[in-house]
């Protein structure tokens, strides 16, 4: 082969995998959705997910949440600096926090917690047959791992963004009447200009499809995971990746359809 | 897993729904209090009003706007507030919609009709609404400007043929205002161009077409005098009625958008009317054309809407707020 | 109805490990497979329970061809069999007590109270008693070992199969799991498969005995053939002489 096309080469190689990849993950996520029927499976283990997924992931979502309300309240006020009034820092904050930053930092941020943390339990229990074991004893996997997980997914990135967005504007506010000489009124008289309620929709459909695909990518890479030690590593860090990118490409989806 | 963990979660989704429910109510304004009451208003267009606007009384921020609709037959458009309970309207309360500051957001200001009586309310329907009078913007204004511009236009191409001498000095004059509201124009738009960015653009454009023409006047008006003899007067009749009517136009769409500028434009109105009235008089036989021609009245009335338009521009550099927005969002 | 094994092969990539192999269990019966580390015993047990797909050949288990079954049928059919795994595959996140409790909560009717009875009993019968809170993390090899063999056979299953089930124990509780697999088989009538290397017990338990070798079935019989086998691969799989092996080879 010519060396110049190499390159290309390589990138068909990839991307024959990648393709069967998003093929498998498609079957999986067929597999969920008719698992959802073997209610008695993973009914019970619904709300310990839920805790796992969302209650634990509360702290560091707020923590992000305040860093970025700060930051963004500080550059609005240098960005605007003389022609624009003061208020429009309310705006920024608001309608920055609801549409992008909320949704997206929290569901990065979650992808790394929460979809390293499923793959590696998920991976483990493959390579030390636990997932077999599960077979045996007549519990249908899927149902048994993946269904409640990407429930708690579903349910709980919303909860969990919400409650980042909260944090947000308010760090946001906190910040404009300490650091910016701006008065309160004026920062929530910039926040409720422009908000339409569909902002608020906008971020939870964001968070809902955040949570289902970090929690399935996870659960996928998991289940896929073979060999030992490594081949658990190699599956975390996979879903991490691919989750972080399905993110970034699905925030550009909804941004296209629904904005 | 125990107990606790279990109360966690829940803990977690319900603040979580607290904050987005009642979030949500706050920033769209809707008070959870009891004491508010809707207000709707009937309305011929709404300009740039949308639902969460303020509802303004006197000055004072009494609640927001809605819903907006179209009325079933499509003739008026109602406006639906939510306002405080606790402030007493006036029996006789009007509505009115116009910017509330510079960056696209407008407001609906309730207040007594006889504040701003010039105004042409869309009367509503039913009793309980209140009539309503949107302000027109900037881009109404400078529409209209262009049509006068390109009337003018045409005016100069053929009118050489058909003045008095006496005419001929009104239209001089007429044309050296022309020539002043160009500039005041550049002025207002050099002065406000850091801010305007915008909108300049559109204004220029119409600057350069009124000075265009009014250059095209003063190169015909050279051939005035040769042309007097000529009998070409019916032509530049039917044009001096397109004009007129147009400028009635202008006149009634910046009608009273400020309280003094309400009479200037009031008169101009009139002084169209009695044009108009004279031109058809004239196209219906009566009086002659040589005495409609050679009274310096037309040329004067001209001027008298020149410079209401004047008026118009000194009132949009003082408040400029009233006329202009920019889309930043 | 018992177990059969016909011309099963299954190959990982290049790599072949069954080419043909054939066995019956029959009803009641306990069968014994022979076979040298690394021969695919493991990966023919699997193919039993479904968990691995024949890429030729067949398994009938109670009457049904496994890989023909539907999901749900195959859970059906899952729910009459206990799978004893070599390493144990205790779920780690959960209890032993739980670990065992797994099985009765998805095959049995039995309310909480009698779950809880019957592991007792099932970590009892496996000299595990007491350690019912404990993490499989805490327990040693053999006590991770034994504890699967509770949680398989706490069901009640018709079929057990159990993969290695003393590789690793001490020689007094070897002889007391060789008990507990003859109790299922006497007691209630157990159809099952043991995969051992040890000759001692696979004498203790057998019905009968097959052999695995090179991917096909070398040698199927009774005790008393299996002793009186002049094959050289099989009298040097149960002497322990690897010399006999390589003059086959
Ligand atoms: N999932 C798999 N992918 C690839 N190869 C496999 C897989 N499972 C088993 N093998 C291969 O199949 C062969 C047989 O494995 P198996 O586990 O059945 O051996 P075994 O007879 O049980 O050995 P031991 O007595 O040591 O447990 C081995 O060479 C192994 O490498
Ligand atoms: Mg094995």
């Amino acid at each position: 082969m010519q060396p110049l096309l190499k390159p290309f080469a390589m990138l068909g190689q990839g991307g024959v995998p990648f393709a069967a990849g998003i093929g498998r993950w498609g079957q999986l996520t067929a597999d969920t959705v008719r698992a959802v029927r073997h209610v008695d499976v993973w009914l019970r283990l619904l709300l310990p997910q839920m805790a796992r997924v969302g209650v634990d992931s509360v702290p560091i979502a707020l923590f992000i949440a305040l860093f970025t309300g700060i930051v963004l309240a500080l550059q609005a006020s240098y960005t605007f600096t003389g022609a624009i009034p003061l208020y429009f820092v309310g705006v920024l904050v608001g309608k920055t926090m609801m549409l992008e930053l909320g949704p997206v930092l929290t569901g990065l941020a979650l992808s790394g917690r929460v979809g390293a943390n499923i793959a590696a339990e998920i991976g483990t229990m493959r390579v030390t047959e636990q997932i077999d074991a599960l077979e045996t004893l007549a519990y249908p996997p899927v149902a048994y791992l993946v269904v409640p997980r990407a429930l708690a997914g579903i349910i709980m990135f919303p909860v969990v963004t919400a409650l980042a967005i909260g944090m947000g504007i308010v760090a946001g506010w906190i910040t404009a009447i300490q650091l910016l000489d701006m008065s309160s009124a004026d920062f929530f008289n910039g926040l409720t200009l422009f908000f339409l309620p569909f902002d608020v929709t906008y971020a939870m459909i964001k968070a809902t499809s955040f949570g289902f695909i970090v929690t399935s990518i996870g659960c996928f890479f998991g289940f896929h995971t073979k060999g030992g030690a490594e081949g658990v590593g190699d599956a975390t860090t996979r879903a991490v990746v691919a989750s972080s990118m399905a993110i970034l490409v699905l925030n550009a989806f909804w941004a296209i359809v629904l904005l | 897993m125990n107990r606790s963990k279990e109360a966690l979660v829940g803990v977690v989704i319900v603040a979580a729904i607290l904050l987005v429910t009642f979030g949500t109510l706050w920033l769209q304004g809707v008070s959870l209090r009891a004491s508010e009451t809707e207000v709707t208003a009937a309305f011929s267009s709404v300009g740039l009003i949308r639902p969460g606007n303020a509802v303004k009384y006197r000055g004072v921020r009494i609640g927001r706007i809605r819903e907006i609709e179209v009325d079933q037959d499509g003739e008026l458009v109602l406006v639906r507030a939510r306002v405080q309970d606790d402030v007493r309207l006036p029996s006789d309360a009007v509505a009115i919609l116009s910017p509330e500051s510079l960056f696209g957001d407008w407001q609906m200001e309730i207040a007594p009709r006889d504040r701003f009586p010039a105004y042409r309310y869309s009367e509503p329907r039913e009793e309980d609404h209140l009539a309503g009078y949107s302000i027109p913007d900037i881009s109404q204004l400078t529409a209209t400007a262009d049509r006068i511009s390109a009337d003018i236009e045409i005016l100069t191409e053929r009118v050489g043929i058909a003045f008095s001498e006496e005419t001929a000095r009104n239209v001089a004059s007429l044309i050296e205002n022309v020539e002043e509201v160009t500039q005041r124009l550049s002025q207002l738009i050099t002065q406000q161009a850091d801010a305007f960015v915008g909108v300049t653009a559109e204004i220029q454009e119409t600057t350069q077409e009124i000075g265009e023409a009014a250059v095209g006047v003063r190169r015909t008006l050279d051939r005035v005098n040769e042309a007097l003899a000529r009998d070409e007067v019916g032509e530049a009749l039917n044009d001096l009625v397109a004009m007129t009517s147009n400028l009635r136009a202008l006149s009634e769409g910046i009608e009273g958008t400020t309280d003094q500028f309400r009479v200037t434009a009031a008169r101009a109105d009139s002084t169209f009317m009695r044009v108009g009235t004279i031109l058809t008089a004239m196209e219906e036989g009566e009086g002659t054309l040589g005495r409609l021609l050679q009274d310096p009245a037309v040329a004067s009335e001209l001027e008298g809407t020149l410079q209401e338009l004047q008026l118009l521009l000194e009132d949009v550099r003082l408040n400029p707020r009233r006329y202009l927005r920019l889309s930043i969002f | 109805m018992g177990i059969i094994v016909r011309d099963l092969h299954k190959a990982f990539g290049p790599k072949v490990v069954l080419d043909g192999f054939s066995v019956e269990a029959r009803d009641g019966e306990t069968l014994v497979v022979l076979g040298g580390s690394g021969s695919g015993k493991s990966v023919m047990l699997k193919h039993l329970v479904g968990l691995l797909i024949p890429d030729a050949g067949e398994v009938e288990v109670d009457g049904q061809v496994v890989s023909t079954l539907k999901q749900e049928e195959l859970f059906e059919l899952r729910r009459k069999v206990g799978y004893v795994f070599q390493f144990a595959a205790l779920f780690d996140s959960m209890t032993l007590a739980e670990n065992v409790a797994m099985g009765l909560r998805r095959k049995s009717d039995l309310d909480e109270e009698g779950i809880a009875d019957r592991v007792d009993e099932c970590l009892r019968l496996v000299d595990l008693e007491g350690y019912g809170d404990r993490a499989p993390a805490e327990l040693s090899g053999g006590q991770r070992k034994r504890a699967g063999i509770a949680r398989a056979i706490a069901t009640r299953p018709q079929y057990l199969l159990y993969d290695e089930p003393t590789t690793g124990l001490d020689p007094v509780t070897r002889a007391m799991i060789d008990q507990l697999i003859l109790r299922m088989s006497e007691e209630l009538g157990v159809t099952g498969i043991v995969i051992t290397h040890d000759m001692d017990s696979a004498f203790r338990v057998a019905d009968r005995f097959a052999m695995l070798h090179n991917g096909r079935c070398r040698f199927h019989g009774s005790p008393d053939e299996i002793r009186a086998s002049e094959d050289p691969v099989v009298r040097g799989f149960i002497e322990g002489r690897p010399e006999l092996l390589e003059m086959e080879s």
